[in-house]
């Protein structure tokens, strides 16, 4: 839900990597779980990224590759200071993957609160519940005479993900279709960012930078700081009238009362600009791919058919689709601080850049059997390795949104609900409209599903 | 006598603990999260104690989530 986003945003095939950085490429599991559990590699995040300046007029500049940047917090003041700083961290400036070691556990730990039992029972009773209602709601007012729905799953998932990512952050005004849309919107010109990063040096380079760097101004300025400015007014109210427990446990509210801390004064409202896209994409993602999977399983298995809304089986059939779709063709990348001698007694030298490769590692025969290839719902996997392989990655920096998405001890994550209302509906794809997906070589990704609903089966659960 | 305790819902089997002592956590059957091994008491009554205890308190103070407690 986060962190592995941001990894992704290096999606590299090995052929691409500079020639001049020794690189080793991880396939199996073993050796990829070790590596990410190890301190002594580094996330790779960024490093390939553009160095950019800025000039007195705020024209942006490309440097050099492998010039000297910036490389702390403050990275917008060190630009308007005249440093090169590398053109992710305009965007990803108090991003986790830039730090490491005890800097990085410290700002890991500091977000704890947004992620405890307390906030996660609050998250589920008051996000993911009425969220998923009222959008189900909208859909069921679209029902014809025969009491079927038709939608596009694809601007479906990203409203209702949108408005559960806006709460956990705390964004107001994305609750309804019209503000969901306008967030959904200026989140999609500042993603433009990525396709910076393998554009050629001219005129479209300079739009996409320009495009991507105003959008995150206007959702910085239209939505991190009045947002912010709220949750001071409500945690002063609620300290006067001696109701704090009443507050939201969203970032900014947990920052104003003082739960979070952060090292920079807007630090919160930058955390909340990065958290936000990167909890809306890869849960579009994992849903769409995660139906797609289970239709297309029923139809060759319809003695499980009976199992579509029971979320225990659906919570075994979305761990094997992040298993198998999470990583796209993607690869994390690390580079080793140290010489290092892995377990099965490969060496990797000190400065090396590795690469893991995702879509291999989860489908690692030795680990998930012969039939790693394939989706099972009710794969069955060895002591102390988890069913969804790699996805959220593993070690320090495992996703720190792992707990929403999948939900921890008893508390759903915001998948499965979603997925059996939609079963409970009765969902199919639409037989007139094709599914289609992103051409790109390295995204295997929905870009329209469209699928029919029949209200006239709502409430049909286990 | 040392107790060593992991909040299993703070915890995200990042597999940290595991990695620094080996000899005193696992991950779960189920690979959601950590566990303190059956025989770490002994391990930790053992000659080594000392030693075993310092990489104890280092994977406290390195656990990504804040999950692991030592108390003495």
């Amino acid at each position: 839900m986060t962190t592995q986003a941001d990894e992704r945003a290096t999606d590299l095939p090995p052929e691409d990597f500079p020639a001049d950085i020794p690189v080793v490429i991880i396939s199996g599991f073993a050796e990829a779980t070790e590596i990410l559990r190890l301190g002594s590699l580094r996330p790779g995040y960024g490093d390939n990224s553009i160095p950019v300046s800025f000039d007195a007029d705020g024209e942006i500049h490309i440097a050099e590759r492998g010039c000297p940047v910036h490389k702390g917090l403050n990275v917008h003041e060190a630009a308007k200071a005249g440093e090169t700083v590398r053109w992710e961290d305009l965007f990803r400036e108090d991003a986790l993957l830039r730090t490491d070691g005890e800097a990085h556990i410290r700002r890991r730990r500091a977000l704890n609160p947004l992620f405890v039992r307390n906030a996660h029972l609050w998250f589920r009773d008051t996000i993911i519940v009425p969220t998923l209602e009222r959008n189900l709601q909208a859909v069921r007012e679209t029902a014809s005479a025969d009491g079927l729905c038709r939608i596009d799953l694809v601007p479906f998932a990203k409203q209702v993900f949108v408005q559960m990512a806006a709460a956990l952050v705390g964004f107001d005004g994305v609750d309804t279709t019209e503000g969901a849309s306008k967030l959904i919107e200026l989140e999609k010109e500042m993603d433009q960012r990525i396709r910076a990063n393998s554009l050629p040096p001219g005129p479209e380079l300079e739009q996409v930078m320009k495009l991507s760097l105003a959008a995150r101004e206007r959702l910085y300025a239209d939505y991190a700081v009045p947002s912010m400015e709220r949750r001071r007014r409500l945690v002063e109210e609620a300290r006067a009238n001696g109701t704090e427990d009443q507050l939201p446990h969203d970032l900014l509210t947990l920052a104003a009362k003082g739960d979070i801390p952060f090292e920079t004064n807007d630090g919160a409202l930058k955390m909340a600009i990065q958290l936000l896209p990167n909890s809306i994409g890869t849960n579009v993602t994992i849903l769409t791919h995660a139906l797609n999977d289970l239709i297309r399983y029923f139809e060759t298995h319809p003695e499980d058919r009976d199992f579509d809304t029971d979320p225990d089986f659906l919570f075994g059939a979305l761990r094997d689709t992040i298993r198998l779709h999470s990583g796209g063709t993607g690869i994390l990348v690390r580079v080793a601080t140290e010489d290092i001698t892995l377990t099965s007694g490969r060496f990797i030298a000190k400065g090396t850049r590795v690469g893991l490769l995702h879509d291999a590692i989860d489908r690692d025969v030795s680990v998930f059997g012969e039939d790693a290839e394939q989706y099972d719902p009710r794969r069955v996997v060895g002591n102390g390795v988890r069913p969804y392989g790699v996805g959220f990655g593993n070690g320090p920096h495992i996703c720190i949104g792992l707990p929403l998405v999948l939900g921890q001890g008893n508390i759903t994550g915001v998948q499965v609900p979603l997925m059996r209302a939609l079963f409970a509906m009765g969902i199919r794809p639409d037989p007139d409209r094709q599914a289609r997906k992103r051409p790109e070589r390295f995204r295997d990704t929905f870009v329209e599903f469209p699928i029919a609903l029949n209200v006239s089966l709502a409430g049909r659960t286990k | 006598v040392t107790k060593i305790e992991i909040d299993t819902v703070l915890c995200q089997a990042s597999g940290t603990c595991v990695r620094l002592v080996p000899a005193v956590f696992e991950i779960a059957e189920h690979g959601e999260y950590a566990c303190v091994r059956a025989e770490a008491e002994s391990q930790l009554a053992g000659p080594a104690h000392d030693e075993l205890l310092a990489s104890v308190h280092e994977a406290e103070q390195s656990c990504p989530t804040g999950a692991i407690m030592v108390s003495a």
